[in-house]
């Protein structure tokens, strides 16, 4: 502690701000505080009344924690809440300026309600689900008679869906709080009516501008819509006699509506009429956007108003806000002419019906002219408005009417809450349920939670989805059907059929790089399902990834050599590929037949490691046979099993086989006379015939002559199968052996490409013992400063974990390996697959047993000398595009010819041609 | 400020169960406010808000507001471990209670937070928000990145109580080095396998116990007494986390008290005490093996480290001092502080 003491701190210091709390209380209070705050702020006024809370209170509400209690002395008229979406706060405020013109402010000028506003949107800083509960305490602490959506349910208009509120919120204001939900739905036309059906069964009324033509036939809830007009400010009011200096006015939107508005106000010009064009009510399209002063002015100033009376797009007509605007104001209305305008006005008697721009031209002339005739129309229309539409007349009626009628049925919002779960509800549901749990009775809240559940249950029902996919398919929504499909597949990610079905929609919207990436996805879960790989390889054909392509329906034909769809798709492109030699296995009906059970016998770490380093054996053989569920592997381990198992480890194995009886017996790296872990030559054979199983013995190392005179005793027919890893020095010095050579498999789940190389060279592998050879290469290159990164070595205390020693093979631009082995002979190392499989560029001391299964230059690079290889590694890592193009070509074929499958397809395929494994699949 | 002249102080405490408020009235007792308490400087009263009564809504909220409009204190102390989710906030003060505390009333509002991981100092500036200020005990290069409001927390050291602490170091003392505190719940248990390898070495050490779960439960008086009558004091610094060191209570109640102080070297504690002088830094387990055998088999080279320690401690981090008031300046309290 430094300076002042604590007390003197805590009397002396401050660094309290109110901006910071008030802030911080607008955006991290909880519901539970804004009950708290009514709670306190209420004691304070009765008990406290020395103590004064206005200011604080004010500043409380317009931090919205506190509601505008004052409302609730209006006692015996309805109360309203009104709802309003914006999507910034300069848009809120345009928008309430708006309202204060058309619809809220003419119903507070009435007094006919007591009015009050919830404002939501992004810029309130909370989640969208939070802004739910807010909605739901605001009603419950408000108390109204109706919830009135104006806004926010427009989804051509609010792309952010998240914002709008849930049907659960809706749901439980109804039928907790008791509060009519209805929606006004502007603007809103045809199939939008669809769309919002959604939201009808949580209604009691929805209202809208557009004539019943316009929503008939869209909706199933036809009954429940109300055509209703806008009232408009009583401060818009003006006499028509009264003195007027502007000829013809027209405010609004001119782009769009078909040109239509444009070629008038032209025309008008033209013909030198003086139309006033000065701006609009909405902010865009570059227009000025008026005050309320001065639009109301402008109105009161204008002689005519003209009118389009077609929606934005051209498709229908309504009759626009500016009808009653006009009328009321004491202008002459110049409308275009349609139904939904003479149902309101008496064409030619309270307004002047135009039809197209040359009769527009020639009526607003001859009324500009024609004083009398002007205000005689104008007078009639304004009389009308006056007594039949004015915000007093019209809100009156409206205000009965939804007071006293209702189209709610519970039982048909609770089927629609099931049919139209999202993740979204849920959310929304979690968050509103916490809040009702402490303020509810039980039973209440129970019943909501039950209704809560069923939301669920059906969200993760990927059913639900699929079927609302359908829905949006047969609509021709494929939005809609993409999204329902990515929520089901995100339920089910291993289900081909949906994954399926949601790639060739996509194909189908043009979406082919999104399709590849789901079923790359899916392949995760299913990477040898030979259907997943045929359509991914169509859709990469399709796409012009052609290399891929190939690559996809060598793989699949590999899986499944008989496939119909991918020889069909095969032949018609022009890939090369050569089937013949994976079809054996796979020939006859295969679907009765069951999989392989082994039993292999191997090392667990790596021999004589200090630090117990799990070997490549795992990597070669078990990886792979799992990767690609070959069948069943049970494993014994030579080393540490047998030593916990004590003095007779042969007979504990002769017990496993004779409990588990496996198809095959599998050894790798067998060396008796050496370890004195491995079980005899003779136990080996009694199992072979005593069970009648073939034995395969796996060779990883058969370089050098020691080697081989080591092995010599076992390299015959005592085996009924070697299979040779690394080199074919066993088949060339056991001509009599049954041999099959195979590139050592890379593990799948290890190597893969990545993105970011971030390590331009590297060489993970040791450098000891007989690999000196490797020292001198490094040396060469670290002394001529090549970025290197070297590591590893299975022998020895830094050994690497296969995490990370994968993860630097996959980070390395190129990769390095080194071939020799003992006696000056060459072997394929398992760098060679990895490096490859990893997508990184292999580049290797020469060796003839590489080049047997990879071209030279165009799938690795091979290099003679440590000049040699430097050169390589400046000329590659310079030439990026040559770098890819290899890496990328070894890749393909090392994942397509030489992956774990195809090692074990091989081999099962050669026992069976030898005579073993008749009922094995 | 009363009419004593006195700060007066309204502690607000949380507890989120019974058992945890009895815990917690012990803790104070010997440390936080009851040291303050026992300096005599301030009057105080303290509320705590009793998370298992939050069924009743508002109710505590509401208490609490009539409390402090009714004692007009001077500073709110919160003490508290926020983390303030929905679930949390039901069984805490409402931000919008203090808020109006502050707003209405005028009380400055201090915070005391305890054993705080980084990712906690998000939350508690929801708190920092309404507060004047906060006394943390971490350093501030642990929160700085974690919080917006890092000019608000001041770094103070835990204060204890004198008359349960403060010791002679060169009072006979029955027990030759004592730990005593939580054991488990350390990173990598090093706690425990630190004890184990001075057990194993033959190095007779006490564990009376602690307030930890899954440990014997001991008085403040016992908790206090092992430390007055040990001439070892033993101490890890690692928070429990493990992320970083902090300077434990346990290294003032032991200097305090007398004890010679050997401690898991960091510069957090060096900031307090100078090592081999005031105590003695170990750093592993061999080291603390050696240097424990070693300080007990010298006898004057310990008293000499102890009596050093105790000389720093009781001149600059004994209550009084820390809170703000010299007490052996008052002749009344003069025995009380001098142990």
């Amino acid at each position: 502690m430094s300076g002042d003491t604590m007390l003197q701190k805590m009397l002396d210091s401050s660094y309290y701000s109110e901006d910071d709390a008030l802030g911080t209380l607008r955006k991290k209070s909880m519901p539970r505080d804004q009950v708290v705050c009514k709670a306190l702020i209420e004691m304070l006024i009765k008990e406290y009344p020395d103590i004064s809370v206005d200011k604080t209170v004010s500043g409380l509400c317009s931090a919205g924690i506190l509601p505008n209690i004052k409302h609730n002395s209006d006692t015996g008229k309805p109360r309203i809440l009104i709802t309003y979406y914006a999507s910034t706060e300069s848009e809120r405020c345009e928008i309430e300026d708006y309202s204060n013109l058309i619809y809220v402010g003419p119903l507070k000028e009435t007094g006919l309600a007591v009015v009050e506003l919830f404002w939501y949107g992004p810029w309130m800083n909370v989640e969208p689900e939070e802004m739910n509960r807010l909605l739901f305490i605001r009603a419950e602490q408000f108390k109204p008679h109706i919830l009135l959506i104006i806004n926010g349910w427009l989804p051509e208009l609010y792309e952010d869906k998240a914002w709008r509120f849930r049907l659960f919120t809706l749901f439980t204001i109804r039928t907790v709080l008791k509060v009519k939900i209805v929606p006004l739905l502007t603007d809103h036309a045809f199939e939008a009516f669809e769309e919002s059906d959604m939201l009808a069964p949580f209604c009691d009324l929805l209202l809208t501008h557009e004539p019943p033509e316009v929503y008939q036939g869209y909706t199933r809830f036809f009954d429940r819509h109300r055509t209703v007009m806008e009232p408009v400010s009583v401060s818009l009011h003006a006499s028509p006699e009264r003195l007027r200096d502007i000829q013809i006015l027209f405010i609004g939107g001119i782009e769009g509506y078909n040109n239509e508005r444009k070629l008038g106000l032209e025309a008008l010009k033209r013909a030198g009429l003086g139309v006033f064009v000065p701006g609009g009510r909405v902010h865009a399209d570059g227009k000025k956007h008026l005050p309320n002063n001065e639009y109301i002015s402008l109105l009161q100033r204008a002689k005519i108003v003209v009118n389009w009376s077609k929606s934005w797009n051209g498709t229908y007509s309504h009759a626009k806000v500016r009808i009653f605007e006009a009328t009321l104001s004491g202008a002459m209305l110049l409308c275009e002419q349609c139904p939904p305008v003479d149902f309101y006005l008496d064409p030619l008697q309270e307004y002047i019906p135009f039809t197209g721009v040359e009769d527009l031209v020639q009526k607003a002339e001859y009324y500009l002219k024609n004083e009398g005739e002007r205000l005689r129309i104008a007078t009639n229309g304004h009389r009308r408005s006056m007594a039949e539409y004015s915000a007093s007349v019209a809100w009156k009626a409206r205000l009965k009417l939804l007071l006293d009628r209702s189209y709610f049925v519970e039982s048909e919002a609770v089927e629609s809450l099931t049919q139209y779960a999202s993740r979204h509800e849920v959310a929304a549901g979690d968050c509103l349920l916490e809040y009702i749990q402490y303020r509810f009775p039980i039973e209440v809240y129970q019943q909501l939670v039950s209704i809560h559940s069923q939301i669920q249950k059906a969200t993760l029902n990927p059913a639900t989805w699929v079927m609302r996919a359908s829905v949006a398919i047969n609509a021709g929504k494929e939005t809609e059907a993409k999204e329902a499909l990515h929520e089901a597949i995100a339920i089910t990610p291993d289900n081909s059929e949906l994954a399926l079905s949601y790639a060739m929609i996509l194909v189908q919207a043009g979406d082919s790089e999104q399709a590849i990436s789901v079923l790359e996805k899916l392949l995760e879960y299913r990477p040898d399902d030979a259907n997943i790989r045929t359509h991914l390889g169509e859709i990469l054909y399709l796409y012009g990834r052609h290399i891929e392509a190939e690559q996809q329906m060598r793989i699949a034909l590999a899986l499944e050599p008989t496939n119909s769809s991918a020889l069909k798709i095969a032949s018609k492109t022009e890939f090369s590929i050569d089937v013949s030699e994976l079809t054996g296995f796979f020939a006859g009906n295969s679907s009765c037949l069951k999989r392989p059970l082994c039993l292999l016998l191997r090392y667990k770490f790596v021999p004589n490691s200090v630090l117990c380093q799990r070997g490549h054996e795992q990597l070669i053989l078990t990886n792979s046979f799992r990767a690609y569920n070959i069948g069943t592997l049970t494993e014994y381990y030579l080393d540490s099993l047998f030593e916990q198992k004590g003095s007779c480890p042969e007979q504990s194995l002769l017990e496993l086989v004779e409990r588990i009886r496996p198809d095959i017996l599998m050894v790798s790296s067998y060396e008796p006379d050496i370890s004195g872990r491995h079980p005899s030559f003779s136990v080996l054979q009694a199992i072979r015939i005593l069970y009648r199983i073939p034995l395969v013995a796996f060779w990883h190392d058969t370089c050098g002559t020691i080697t081989r005179e080591r092995y010599a005793p076992y390299i015959n027919d005592s085996f009924d199968l070697h299979v040779l890893i690394d080199s074919d020095q066993f088949a060339l010095h056991f001509p009599t052996a049954e041999v099959i050579r195979l590139m050592p498999p890379a593990d799948p789940h290890l190597f893969y490409p990545q993105k970011e190389h971030d390590i331009e060279v590297s060489f993970v592998g040791s450098i000891a013992g007989h690999r000196s050879i490797r020292a001198d290469y490094i040396a060469y290159l670290k002394q001529r400063n090549i970025p290197m990164v070297i590591a590893g070595g299975q022998v020895g205390n830094s050994i690497l974990s296969w995490e990370e020693y994968a993860s630097i093979i996959k980070r390395s631009k190129i990769s390095l390996n080194f071939s020799e082995s003992v006696d000056g002979e060459r072997q394929v190392k398992a760098r060679v697959l990895e490096a490859l499989c990893s997508g990184s560029l292999l580049l290797e001391s020469e060796n003839p047993e590489t080049s047997r299964f990879f071209e030279p230059m165009r799938e690795y690079v091979p290099c003679t000398s440590p000049e040699d290889m430097h050169d390589k590694i400046r000329y590659y890592l310079a030439n990026e595009s040559e770098r890819n193009a290899i890496a990328m070509n070894g890749y393909y074929k090392a994942t397509a010819c030489y992956n774990g499958n195809i090692f074990w397809i091989k081999i099962l395929n050669r026992l069976k041609e030898l005579g073993h494994l008749r009922d094995i699949k | 400020m009363s009419t004593s002249g006195k700060p007066r102080i309204l502690f607000l405490n949380h507890a989120p169960t019974p058992e945890h408020h009895q815990d917690m009235l012990e803790l104070f007792e010997m440390s936080f406010m009851g040291s303050l308490l026992e300096t005599g400087q301030v009057e105080y009263k303290s509320f705590w808000f009793k998370a298992w009564l939050s069924v009743q809504g508002e109710f505590q909220d509401q208490q609490l507001l009539r409390e402090a409009i009714s004692y007009r204190p001077d500073i709110i102390c919160v003490y508290a471990w926020w983390y303030h989710t929905d679930q949390q906030a039901a069984g805490m003060v409402s931000i919008v209670t203090l808020y109006l505390l502050r707003k209405l009333l005028g009380v400055r509002i201090v915070a005391y937070l305890f054993d705080q991981y980084c990712e906690h100092f998000y939350t508690t500036d929801i708190l920092l928000a309404l507060c004047d200020m906060a006394f943390i005990h971490e350093h501030r290069k642990y929160y700085q990145d974690f919080t917006q409001f890092p000019e608000r927390h001041i770094k103070t050291i835990a204060t204890v109580s004198p008359a349960l602490f403060h010791g002679n170091p060169l009072s006979n003392r029955s027990i030759p080095i004592s730990f005593v505190g939580g054991v488990g719940g350390y990173s990598n248990g090093e706690r425990s396998q630190g004890l184990e390898q001075l057990r194993l070495n033959k190095v007779p050490v006490v564990t009376p116990g602690g307030r930890g779960t899954g440990q014997k439960k001991i008085s403040n008086s016992e908790y206090a007494w092992y430390f007055r009558n040990s001439r070892i004091s033993l101490c890890w610094t690692k928070h429990i986390s493990g992320h970083w060191y902090q300077a434990k209570g346990r290294i003032f109640e032991a200097t305090l008290a007398g004890s010679m102080l050997l401690c898991e070297g960091c510069e957090e504690v060096d900031e307090y005490f100078r090592p081999f002088i005031d105590y003695i830094p170990f750093h592993g387990e061999q080291d603390l093996v050696i240097k424990a055998k070693h300080y007990l088999q010298n006898n004057d080279e310990r008293l000499k480290v102890a009596v050093s320690g105790n000389k720093v401690a009781f001149d600059r981090y004994r209550a009084d001092v820390v809170w703000g008031h010299d007490a052996t300046k008052d002749a009344r309290l003069k025995l009380l502080f001098r142990g």
